[in-house]
């Protein structure tokens, strides 16, 4: 085979937006080395977003090709991975924008920090496309080790330090069992990596007690990315100590990577035992949904609920997993989307918070309404929008994954979603009353002293702009959904083992694109007679 | 621009909302909110006179049909329509929220405290609530229904009295936690059969099965019974009402419990007839046990608004023994006792506020002899209290008669059975005067208390509150001695529902309406030969 044979088969334009990033990634590394930190704080960060928006641009450039694989079968940029790139680039953005303020008080560098954070979005990205054992690995541990890596960036923060450990402690452990099981699929495949011939292997193999073991394996590894409960347990510590915008990024980028790889992998390399996996699935999201969201009343440190309810969050997006039909899909990636941008914006209002106070407790939160109307309706609505109050994003969200959930006949996780989330709307909205209900006479002491709201300091102008895209994005997407929803369809239609994954078990899996039948005239007021 | 095709219902809906999200822009230059009162009050009547406009001129009283619908496609993929409509119940009441809540921001003018705040949250009401009785698709009136909850948890929450958080909290998580069965039900009936559908014709027309619709029947009967309520799932009616400020609650007893009676016709009855059929005399025992439990209950509270506040679950009760006579008249009972104690519940629920304002306590033992002090209030609380009590001349007279002579003459029920009901619920229409005659004498006359009587604070009424209450006795009394101005805008929709409530029922579905039965000539003969 010669070079220029190889090349054209690399077909590595499918790449370009990564290629994007991993560019930003060097410009940001070598500029702060060779300007020093100081003065390349000031433009590194506009370079990062540039950088991330020209890889979202260039992933929609791609959304009308159609999909090859590339590096010979490894990487498929398909539909479903270029929105699911387009969420973790999107939510690295977000970051990055609340992040700038925040690591520049706390006096570390920031190029270190977006190179670290860059990192990670590289891996989550290939992790969205990658369709080859030794791929997923690689870009699974190169997003794993850079999250551990800005969990523990706050190098004199003990707590920091503790979060750092505890996730590398347990997330080295759950690479391991992840690989072990990738090893038993190789073996139990004779030796294939490809997503699609372990499929046809194991598809004539009879060895059904090795596939369960690899199966059991792999859950356990995908689970502990998305933080499905009983895997969670490094989730509230973590997300307690480690920096807020990590956080943030952990709680939405990396988890829509860890749904990615789910996706990918379990529909892809399992066809042949499919009601095993959704069964797994089924029990962990009835465990995540209830779990997360009772034990999220009981919090009393923003960050710990925030943690809380991003497991039980997680909770609603299997439910879209586990029925398996196209809906479904669908409904878990419009979740996802919306999960974005709430979940940020309310990441974005408790940084902010923090900033001007130096705390993330709920109670001080008391009456900040008299102080600051912008942040407490920002955070009011992001909060109620993760409760699933309507008109806001949240609740189309929920509403499409109940839809699909009803619509494949899952008839007790629906009703189970539903309880889950009128026990969430309960711990969301006693926020939403701390700030809002309080009298001035109740206001917490941080919040009496509240400083004066000053948006000129560096990197506050970020955090506002974050704030407000993020802000308006959860009010009017809902309303506004449907060309999100026509997204989305279109991102899971035209994925073949998606369909393979589900013909076998639901006939009914069909779109309904047709408008309902009603009694006819439909056009207004034209059967009543005008007086 | 062409008349007939303009979307009215939605501009009614969506001009409050809009006009609220302007309120943050508005100068307010001494903080009190005054700029802000005029502008809420001012969209208030321009969406009242709109209200009136569309329905004078767009509307047809004839017809039972749905009028003035719109059908855009919002979400296709969910199958999720913006559809609405009008017909003879859910005009009346698209009416009645217009009127009650723009006396309701009239009512709020004392209100100081982060006024920006509460007439945004009023005003997202208004748009809200006349959407709940617009709304033709299911889904979307679950999204509608569920709107509501915020504005109304933050005005308890934020403008209530003493235990307001505690009544906001409960009031949210009992409406948000029963509305889960409007959407399982919505969800459950939209996918029955072949066809997927929200809208709520289309479901109407759906065949369903005998054990799937009293499934759902029960689901939704309890998402409606918390609303409206029903008891034993009143509880959180009379801390919500207890403690809430009078606009709001004038609110909350004026529309919000018509939601709950509004859905179990258009839903229960209309669209799920062969289980209406089943449940009818289980509502009908409910009916008597919320007339007879909340009077009895009422009777013994000390605080005067809960006492108001039980007194209006006792008058829901005829709406449900309206719902379940399969008669014209019962039915046609029940909507005008819906709209009757809208008037008259904001009407008591303003005084009550006017007579705290005043008196700072709402303890009765703490009040008395205050009668001569405030001659004004006094003969107001008077009237709207024998409007309560059913007096002749009133509405609540005519709405309870109504339902009375409905349920006694419907064909549906054995003799017996009609008797112990028509029996009990006359008691509980005794018990009525008792409490709230008794309250009166404890009020205005009785051991008077002297620090109260002669504190500065006790004037009488101001022309502001005079002209409310005087909005609302006229129709009132105007719908007390000519029943027909009201009837005559439903009766058609009535008439058409009943038939088909009727046609559920294997004993009716061929009998002829019963006598007496057509409301026009009913309700006028009433006042000929009073026979009852």
């Amino acid at each position: 085979m010669d070079v220029a044979n190889l090349a054209s088969q690399l077909n590595a334009g499918a790449i370009l937006p990564e290629g994007a990033v991993i560019l930003t990634l060097m410009v940001v590394l070598i500029g702060e080395l060779a300007l020093g930190r100081a003065s390349a704080a000031r433009w590194t960060p506009y370079v990062a977003i540039a950088g991330l928006l020209l890889s979202v641009g260039l992933l929609c450039l791609q959304w009308d090709l159609t999909p090859t694989l590339s590096f010979l079968g490894s990487f498929n940029a398909d539909k479903l991975s270029i929105v699911l790139r387009s969420i973790i680039a999107l939510s690295t953005l977000v970051t990055i924008l609340m992040s700038i303020r925040y690591v520049e008080q706390a006096g570390s560098s920031i190029g270190e920090f977006m190179t670290i954070l860059l990192s990670a979005t590289v891996g989550g990205m290939f992790l969205c496309g990658a369709e080859e054992l030794t791929m997923i690995f690689v870009s699974l541990e190169t997003l794993s080790i850079a999250s551990y890596l800005l969990t523990g960036y706050m190098k004199r923060d003990p707590r920091s330090n503790e979060a750092a450990l505890k996730y590398l402690l347990i997330g080295a452990a759950s690479s391991a069992v992840f690989l072990y099981g990738l090893s038993l699929l190789y073996g139990l495949s004779g030796g294939e990596t490809h997503l699609s011939a372990i499929a046809n292997a194991l598809a004539q193999g009879t060895n059904h007690l090795g596939l369960l073991i690899a199966l059991v394996f792999v859950i356990a590894g995908i689970s502990f990315k998305i933080a499905a409960v009983p895997f969670h347990q490094w989730t509230p510590d973590v997300y307690e100590g480690a920096p807020t915008p990590v956080v943030a990024f952990l709680s939405v980028g990396s988890k829509a990577a860890g749904f990615a790889l789910a996706i990918r992998l379990l529909t892809q390399a399992f066809p042949a035992v499919v009601e095993q996996w959704q069964f797994i699935f089924t029990a962990l999201a009835i465990l995540s949904m209830v779990l997360g969201n009772v034990v999220a009343i009981a919090q009393t440190s923003m960050k710990r609920m925030l943690a809380y309810s991003s497991i039980g969050q997680a909770g609603f997006v299997m439910i879209g997993f586990v029925i398996g039909t196209e809906a479904g899909y669908a409904s878990m990636i419009f979740y996802l989307l919306i999960y974005l941008f709430m979940n940020l914006g309310a990441f974005t209002c408790i940084i902010l918070f923090a900033l001007r106070t130096g705390t993330d407790q709920i109670s001080e939160y008391a009456g900040l309404y008299q102080k600051d109307p912008l942040l407490t309706l920002a955070l009011s609505l992001c909060l109620l929008s993760l409760g699933g109050i309507p008109p806001l994003a949240g609740f189309f969200g929920k509403i499409y994954l109940f839809w699909a959930g009803w619509q494949a006949g899952a008839y007790g996780l629906v009703i189970l979603g539903l309880v889950t989330s009128v026990i969430s709307i309960y711990y969301y909205i006693r926020v939403v009353k701390m700030m809002v209900v309080k009298e001035p006479q109740e206001m917490s002491d941080v919040v009496l002293n509240y400083p004066a709201i000053n948006w000129t300091p560096l990197g506050m102008r970020p955090l506002q702009v974050g704030l407000f895209v993020t802000l308006i994005a959860t009010s009017i997407a809902g309303i506004l959904s449907n060309p999100l929803f026509t997204l989305v369809n279109n991102a899971v239609v035209e994925v073949p083992h998606l369909q393979t994954a589900n013909a076998a078990k639901t006939p009914m899996a069909i779109l309904p694109t047709t408008t309902p039948e009603l009694p006819a005239p439909l056009v207004s007021n034209s059967d009543s007679t005008a007086l | 621009m062409d008349l007939a095709t303009f979307p009215w219902l939605t501009t009614i809906i969506l001009f409050p909302l809009v006009a609220a999200a302007a309120i943050p822009l508005i100068p307010d230059p001494k903080g009190q909110g005054r700029p802000i009162r005029w502008y809420s009050l001012v969209i208030g009547l321009i969406d009242f006179a709109l209200i009136v406009y569309t329905f004078s001129t767009q509307y047809d009283l004839s017809s039972s049909e749905l009028q003035l619908v719109e059908v855009y496609n919002w979400i296709p993929q969910l199958g999720l329509q913006w559809s609405l409509g009008a017909d003879g119940l859910s005009m009346p009441l698209i009416l009645l929220t217009g009127f009650v809540t723009t006396l309701a921001i009239l009512a709020a003018w004392p209100v100081t405290l982060k006024p920006r705040l509460f007439y945004f949250l009023v005003l997202a009401m208004y748009g809200g609530q006349i959407a709940v009785f617009a709304v033709q698709d299911m889904l979307v009136f679950f999204l509608v229904w569920e709107l509501e909850l915020l504005p109304v948890y933050l005005l308890l929450a934020i403008w209530g009295g003493y235990k307001r958080q505690y009544a906001a909290t409960k009031f949210i998580l009992y409406t948000a936690g029963s509305s889960l069965f409007i959407l399982v039900a919505a969800l459950a009936m939209a996918f029955y059969g072949d066809t997927i559908t929200f809208d709520m014709r289309a479901l109407g027309l759906k065949e369903f099965s005998l054990s799937f619709e009293l499934l759902v029947y029960g689901g939704l009967l309890i998402a409606y019974a918390v609303k409206l309520p029903i008891v034993p799932l009143h509880t959180w009616l009379p801390d919500a009402h207890g403690e809430a400020t009078a606009p709001v609650h004038m609110l909350l007893a004026g529309i919000l419990l018509k939601m709950g009676g509004y859905a179990l016709i258009r839903m229960n009855a209309e669209m799920l007839p062969q289980a209406h059929a089943l449940f009818a005399p289980a509502l009908v025992i409910l009916g008597v046990v919320n007339i007879i439990y909340a009077a009895l209950t009422s009777f013994a509270q000390r605080n005067l608004k809960r006492k108001i506040a039980y007194s209006s679950i006792s008058h829901m009760g005829f709406v449900l023994i309206g719902i379940a006579s399969f008669t014209d008249l019962g039915l046609s009972g029940a909507v005008l006792q819906m709209v009757s104690h809208g008037l008259i519940g904001a009407s008591l629920f303003f005084l009550v506020g006017a007579t705290y304002d005043r008196t700072h306590t709402l303890i009765l033992e703490e009040m008395g002899g205050v009668g001569q002090k405030m001659p004004k209030i006094f003969a107001m609380f008077t009237a709207c209290s024998m409007a309560s009590l059913a007096l002749p001349g009133m509405s609540g007279f005519v709405a309870e008669l109504m339902v009375f002579v409905g349920f006694a003459t419907s064909d549906a029920y054995s003799l017996a059975f009609r008797i112990i009901v028509v029996f009990l619920a006359a008691v509980g229409v005794i018990l009525t005067p008792i409490y709230l005659l008794s309250m009166l004498r404890e009020i205005f006359y009785g051991a008077e208390n002297k620090d109260l009587t002669s504190h500065e604070a006790l004037i009488d009424a101001e022309p502001r509150e005079v002209f409310i209450i005087a909005c609302l006795l006229v129709p009132i009394i105007g719908i007390g001695l000519y029943p027909k101005i009201i009837t005559q805008i439903y009766d058609a929709k009535t008439a058409q529902l009943t038939l088909r409530m009727r046609g559920a029922v294997p004993s009716l579905a061929q009998a002829p309406v019963p006598m007496g039965s057509s409301p026009a000539g009913m309700t006028t003969h009433f006042y000929q030969a009073p026979q009852l």
